[in-house]
């Protein structure tokens, strides 16, 4: 505000300083407290869930990999199908699950990190 | 101060955190208050705007000062909330009946907390913008500037909410409540 507040500046400031309002709960801060703490705990949780799914994730792409390097190269048919056919089969399947779940993965990640 | 209290939540002392809930909910509760006009309504958008501001710390960069930063916060929560609601706000012209709040004989002094009452009463009836930038002006001290900061309107659009909340408040005291210059002055 200006150093020289005019007259009708004065009213309205001593105005003002009346329309201050007390909050009328006593529990707020405690209530806060308590919702920010949970909101932590949850944090905490959700951040080691992210982490055992990417160590899964992991797990489950190398095993992956190692299966569709192997099937190729077994010489009996496997349920009647050719090892070749089987392996192209598997290769499909791992491919699109492999790009849902890192999506999914990246998705959560970043909600994690923003919050 | 707000510094050393923001370093020691940023630092994992959550619990630091109750110094500036403690410091700022009162002055935010009155700005909530200006805009949603009930105070079940202006806790539930100070309680959003308090975690929001405790879970986005980090973005805070020390460019503004630290309550222009919370203010915007909560006034940003509480434009959401009547938004998202479209609570039907009661803006100066369809003004309730007060005549039961104020004896025929009110010409004489009124009494501090009668004042404070009819005063808050009278900016619940002024419109949103109005009665949080004369919270902001007046109570607050805050500049035209830092008011643009904290709202994101332009400078002539406050001075303009301004100068039409002025003249609509002066008639509401004056009207509805009996409240004039000369007996606040008394």
């Amino acid at each position: 505000m200006k150093d020289t507040d005019s007259q009708d500046d004065i009213f309205y400031k001593e105005i003002m300083a009346k329309s201050r309002l007390d909050l009328p709960f006593s529990d707020f801060e405690d209530n806060i407290m308590n919702q920010i703490e949970n909101k932590i705990l949850h944090q905490n949780t959700f951040s080691k869930e992210i982490k055992l799914s990417w160590v899964f994730f992991i797990a489950g792409s190398v095993f992956g990999i190692i299966i569709s390097l192997i099937l190729p190269k077994l010489q009996e048919s496997i349920m009647g199908i050719q090892p070749a056919n089987f392996a192209i089969f598997f290769q499909i399947v791992f491919t699109s699950l492999l790009f849902t779940q890192i999506d999914t993965l990246l998705k959560l990640s970043k909600k994690m990190k923003s919050n | 101060m707000d510094d050393v209290y923001i370093c020691k939540v940023l630092n994992g002392e959550t619990n630091a955190f109750r110094f500036i809930i403690k410091k700022y909910k009162d002055i935010g509760y009155s700005l909530a208050m200006s805009v949603v006009k009930d105070e079940f309504e202006a806790q539930e958008v100070l309680q959003t705007s308090f975690i929001l501001a405790f879970t986005k710390l980090a973005t805070f960069k020390g460019k503004s000062k630290f309550s222009t930063w919370l203010y915007r916060i909560v006034i940003n929560e509480a434009f959401k909330l009547i938004k998202t609601q479209k609570n039907e706000i009661v803006t100066y012209g369809m003004s309730p009946d007060f005549s039961t709040h104020v004896a025929d004989d009110v010409t004489s002094i009124i009494e501090e907390d009668e004042q404070r009452y009819y005063i808050n009463e009278a900016l619940k009836i002024l419109a949103p913008k109005e009665s949080l930038a004369l919270r902001l002006f007046y109570l607050e001290e805050n500049s035209i500037e830092e008011i643009a900061e904290i709202t994101g309107w332009t400078n002539s659009n406050i001075k303009v909410i301004l100068h039409r909340a002025r003249i609509n408040l002066r008639q509401l005291l004056k009207n509805y409540f009996n409240i004039d210059k000369q007996l606040l002055n008394q």
